[in-house]
């Protein structure tokens, strides 16, 4: 279908247009129900273009710039299936961010998703590096903006990481363009890759939290306020997530990487006591499997990663929400603080418990429906795959769908108690997120219907929900039995964070020891010569100073000064003198001329 | 957990064994999925083996203080 036969707004134009105005909203008009629009636009707009596509690829925006054209939205499939979840997440996080009283976060987080929502359409790689960065800015704005010294320090260290992951990005491009004359942001061929998409995807490695790459994100998500670490998790790794299936589907290597992050993340899930880093590292494991599908990149595996992007989108931004209301009632989110929180609070229980339902895998919620696609696929492709993820799929059981709801929610009671009620607006988003996800679980089909290929995929069979309900029971009993093994301990466990730190401590010395040596020599050698023969320099230019220019200056004043004096004496006022003057000045100019060779 | 709890999981898992003796893949990924009782050992003996390689592996880990996020 023809561009101009389909209606487009840009999304990302109204939340970043919502982003410009918010800072500016404060005192002077109601700005909370216009953070609602810019989702409502997406929303429309996602499910306008399904209608509209038929399947097909368009372009929606384009603008010719130094002799390039630049694709400023482009749309298909593989897009708007993330589009659609992106949309329907940031209405539910701009629902639950409503208790927010000033527009400052609310302001970033728009800055954040319009970034993101760029990144979808964009079809040319220029394109996608401007909306990358404002993703970046915008996700960084939102770790400050909770304004404590740990959010500081760990915004920082996020946006440093980041800075790294676009300069990757930007260089790739750049040699890409030399290489190829193409800016276009189109898929790689499987195979040895050049350096410029090796830099490419590095750059997306970075955004995705591909281990060892990954510490960024279990460092700062925790350290965002409830509404910033909502954003947080659902849109920064389902860009990259987006942006590899787009050019890197059918690299293989990607399976590898998706399997030791599902397997490393998962066990240091299992072990975190904040409850919001434990949660941070089971996206950075979940994320895993969908590398993993995009590796495997058959059309199944792909649809599956697709749909397990939608599903997690939805299930863990409920459960940061849910969490994010414990620590808004109670003021921590440290489990070995927390227990017994089911009865004072049971709606966000009930939530919670929905979303651990679907990282469950269990048959009803979303996790059923969609990740047991991408293990099908990956299993097809290759055994130790498939059983690497299906441990990754327990440890997600242990870690976040059995040991974090008994901790918080259903252990003794804990020290910390509900001192504030929960405001509506979160339950009313972690009412929708729930829904969302038992959607999902029950209806399939209406995912499976925008996935980017036919599916041919029965997600209900009698062995699969079998099969889903004995690893969950038996890992319940086996989390019972060795739950103090993984008790809560205070502190925070030491991850690639404290290597990358080592790292910059031991380049520092490198770099800075050598150069204070050479500078120490430098400054000898400058003393005892170069200050010796300054001096020397000077004395001369003094000299010159005094003897030259003086001589000169004066000489000319001097000169001017009688030049003057013989010219007021030559003007005797009488007009005899005047013409005789000027009688011989004509015959000395004639006799030049006439007697010049 | 209480032990009525305990019976309770007990049961459960129980029945879920039991079915699997009558309930087994028609297309298995590999074989030992086949073999009734493999997913309850997976999901057991898994789960003690992350448990313990968590605990035992990562527990001695540095900890580091003073950056926790508890605030809101």
């Amino acid at each position: 279908m023809a561009a101009e036969m389909v209606g487009f707004v840009h999304p990302s134009l109204a939340f970043l247009g919502l982003a410009a105005l918010l800072p500016f909203a404060r005192g002077r008009i109601n700005w909370k129900p216009l953070t609602l629009i810019p989702p409502l636009i997406a929303v429309a707009t996602a499910v306008w273009l399904s209608f509209s596509l038929e399947g097909g690829q368009v372009v929606l925006a384009k603008m010719h710039w130094l002799g390039n054209t630049l694709v400023l939205a482009r749309a298909d499939k593989l897009s708007l299936v993330f589009m659609h979840v992106f949309a329907l997440q940031s209405l539910l996080a701009a629902v639950y961010a409503l208790y927010q009283d000033t527009p400052a976060e609310p302001a970033a987080a728009a800055l954040h998703v319009g970034g993101a929502l760029g990144c979808l359409l964009a079809g040319d790689y220029l394109t996608l590096f401007v909306f990358w960065e404002l993703t970046s800015i915008g996700s960084t704005l939102l770790i400050w903006l909770r304004r404590t010294d740990a959010a500081q320090a760990a915004g920082y260290r996020y946006f440093l990481f980041h800075i790294f992951g676009g300069l990757l990005l930007l260089f790739g491009l750049i040699l890409r363009y030399k290489a190829t004359g193409s800016l276009a942001f189109e898929h790689v061929a499987p195979g040895p890759l050049a350096l410029y998409d090796m830099l490419i995807l590095a750059g997306f490695a970075v955004n995705a939290a591909v281990v060892p790459l990954h510490a960024w994100l279990s460092d700062a998500y925790p350290e965002a306020s409830a509404m910033g670490s909502v954003y947080l998790c659902a849109f920064t790794t389902k860009t990259a997530v987006y942006v590899l299936a787009r050019a890197f589907s059918g690299f293989e290597p990607l399976t590898v990487a998706g399997a030791a992050m599902v397997i490393y993340a998962g066990v240091y899930a299992l072990v975190e006591s904040d409850a919001r880093r434990s949660l941070a590292y089971q996206t950075i494991a979940q994320v895993g499997f969908m590398l993993a599908g995009i590796g495997v990149g058959t059309e199944m595996a792909l649809n599956g990663a697709c749909a397990h992007a939608f599903a997690h989108v939805a299930y863990k931004g409920l459960m940061f929400m849910a969490v994010g209301a414990v620590i808004t009632s109670t003021g921590t989110g440290r489990m070995e603080r927390l227990g017994g929180l089911a009865k004072a609070m049971p709606l966000v229980a009930a939530c919670y418990l929905a979303a651990a339902a679907s990282t469950s895998g269990l048959p009803l919620f979303g996790g059923f429906t969609t990740k047991s696609m991408t293990i099908a696929a990956a299993s097809g492709f290759n055994t130790w795959l498939g059983l690497a993820l299906e441990l990754g799929a327990l440890a997600a059981i242990l870690a976040v769908g059995v040991r974090l709801p008994w901790l918080v929610f259903f252990a003794p009671e804990g020290q910390a108690e509900p001192a504030a009620p929960v405001p509506n607006c979160m339950k009313a988003a972690m009412a929708g997120g729930a829904l969302v996800c038992l959607g999902l679980g029950v209806m399939p089909g209406a995912l499976y219907a925008i996935l980017p290929y036919k599916v041919d995929f029965q997600p209900y069979t009698a062995w699969s929900v079998l099969q889903s309900l004995m690893l969950t029971g038996f890992g319940v009993l086996a989390y019972m039995v060795a739950k103090n093994v993984v008790a809560p301990l205070p502190g925070r466990l030491a991850d690639f964070d404290m290597l990358y730190g080592a790292v910059g401590r031991v380049f520092y010395k490198l770099v800075s020891q050598p150069l204070a040596f050479v500078d120490g020599i430098w400054s000898e050698v400058y003393r005892t010569v170069g200050l010796r023969g300054l001096m020397e320099k000077a004395r001369f230019a003094a000299v010159f100073d005094r003897k030259g220019i003086d001589m000169v200056v004066d000489g000319a004043a001097y000169a001017a000064g009688h030049l003057g004096g013989v010219a007021a004496t030559a003007q005797t006022g009488r007009l005899q003198t005047y013409l005789a003057a000027s009688l011989a000045l004509a015959v000395a100019v004639f006799a030049g001329i006439w007697l010049w060779p | 957990m209480s032990s009525k709890y305990w019976k309770i999981l007990a049961a459960i898992l129980a029945a879920l064994a039991g079915a699997n003796l009558l309930v087994l893949p028609h297309h298995p990924h590999f074989e030992a999925e086949a073999v009734p009782g493999f997913w309850a050992a997976f999901g057991l003996l898994g789960g003690l083996a992350l448990c313990v390689a968590a605990g035992a592996m990562l527990g001695p880990l540095v900890r580091i203080n003073g950056r926790e996020g508890d605030g809101r």
